[in-house]
């Protein structure tokens, strides 16, 4: 159920980020593809239990880390892009400059 | 060098401006006016509407995680094997009011993270993409903790993934249609707003009269009674097959009036944005149609099954370590 949560996040929020920067959403999720391959496996027997088991565990941990950097990433941007700070509203940000 | 945000990107988010429509009387009359008042008169000029924002959803996060701590497979507030299926004394109740509160509480930061931007003049694109990430994330966890209210669990799966999806579904619509029409427009009856407090009220009544009141048939006794033979009458054999002897429990009802509702939402505005847009456009929503198949498919399997429940298990013994 997290799982399903979690892949749910990173698609709408790409979604939502796509329409902002108005970019192209791309349809094909490189996250849904474990997902689709266990399915495919588990369909046609290829695949054994315990396997599945520790496959759908390291799924869900990489999942969940990669959409927690993905979105760390993409709200630091954000803020350096518009020259904000996400939760203070009282200093400002200073320009940073490259060295 | 930006990974995501390049410099075309940084000059459309520079230009970004947010264009949505609430079309709820709830939200007018009521939600609206409350959090006004909040901001009015509760917060201070100084604090960033994210961290409003932020704080509404570390508090539907502790609730999620006492659900968890308490009912980690989401079925342990209704001892099924009795019958008719009784509360399990083991499970405090207050959680449910807890969730409750925790459910209003988000909603109602929700609701004044807007405010306090136009009150300090703090509105930027980060803050909306903020808010509906912060909407994003809290769509699972407040529906596990429906699922969790309503004693839901892997053994009735197919329901289970209902009450997930019956969330879901409305977000995804509204947040695809958006990225066509520019702008967000939710309709008299929505989620953010008569759905989460409907999903406060179901974990208050939870509290008041205990889970084991949504595995009761007194809404089916009260509301459908013979209608509901009569339409099985009607139907062909194998479609009234499905109906149960006995009618519907009450959680099944709700899950199934909050998934009629959905679909509803997904239908009207799919064909609406066919319309104005092409249908090409529907490409856009496969991602989400690929989790669900997906999904259902896995765990349809019998290797599946097992997993989902060897996965509950594993939650089980991890909550119970942490509980001994």
């Amino acid at each position: 159920m997290l799982l399903f949560g979690v892949l749910f996040v990173e698609m709408v929020c790409a979604l939502m980020l796509d329409h902002m920067c108005k970019k192209s959403f791309n349809p094909i999720r490189p996250i849904l593809v474990p997902l689709v391959a266990m399915v495919v496996m588990v369909s046609y027997q290829l695949i054994e239990y315990e396997v599945l088991v520790s496959a759908f565990q390291m799924y869900f941990s990489g999942a969940f880390v990669f959409l927690s950097f993905r979105l760390f990433v993409a709200g630091s941007e954000i803020c350096e892009a518009l020259n904000i700070w996400c939760f203070d509203i009282v200093n400002k940000r200073k320009k940073e400059k490259l060295a | 060098m930006p990974f995501y945000i390049d410099k075309h990107a940084q000059s459309s988010l520079k230009a970004y401006e947010y264009s949505g429509t609430d079309l709820s009387l709830t939200y007018k009359y009521l939600l609206s006016p409350w959090a006004q008042f909040c901001v009015d008169h509760f917060t201070p000029l100084t604090m960033a509407p994210n961290t409003i924002t932020f704080i509404g959803l570390l508090g539907m996060l502790a609730s999620y995680l006492v659900m968890w701590y308490y009912c980690p497979n989401l079925d342990e507030a209704v001892d099924s094997d009795s019958s008719p299926p009784s509360d399990n004394d083991s499970i405090p109740r207050w959680i449910f009011l807890f969730n409750g509160v925790m459910m209003f509480f988000y909603q109602t930061l929700d609701n004044m993270d807007g405010k306090q931007a136009r009150r300090t003049e703090n509105g930027t694109p980060l803050g909306m993409l903020f808010d509906h990430g912060c909407d994003a994330i809290n769509s699972p966890l407040g529906s596990a903790c429906w699922a969790c209210a309503m004693g839901i669990g892997p053994s009735s799966r197919v329901v289970m993934f209902a009450t997930l999806t019956s969330s879901m579904i409305p977000f995804y619509t509204a947040t695809w249609e958006e990225y066509y029409t520019g702008a967000l427009v939710l309709p008299v009856i929505n989620g953010p707003n008569e759905g989460i407090l409907m999903g406060a009220a179901l974990s208050v009544a939870s509290f008041l009269w205990g889970a084991s009141y949504w595995h009761t048939y007194s809404w089916n006794e009260a509301w459908l009674g013979k209608g509901i033979d009569f339409v099985v009458s009607m139907c062909p054999a194998q479609l009234a097959a499905v109906v149960p002897e006995l009618g519907f429990k009450n959680y099944e009802i709700l899950v199934g009036l909050g998934l009629g509702c959905a679909m509803q939402e997904l239908i009207l505005k799919s064909v609406s944005v066919v319309k104005s847009h092409g249908l090409l456009t529907l490409v856009n929503q496969l991602p989400f149609v690929v989790l669900l198949g997906a999904s259902v498919k896995l765990f349809s399997t019998e290797m599946g099954e097992r997993l989902l429940l060897q996965v509950s298990a594993k939650w089980r013994r991890t909550a119970t370590s942490i509980h001994y």
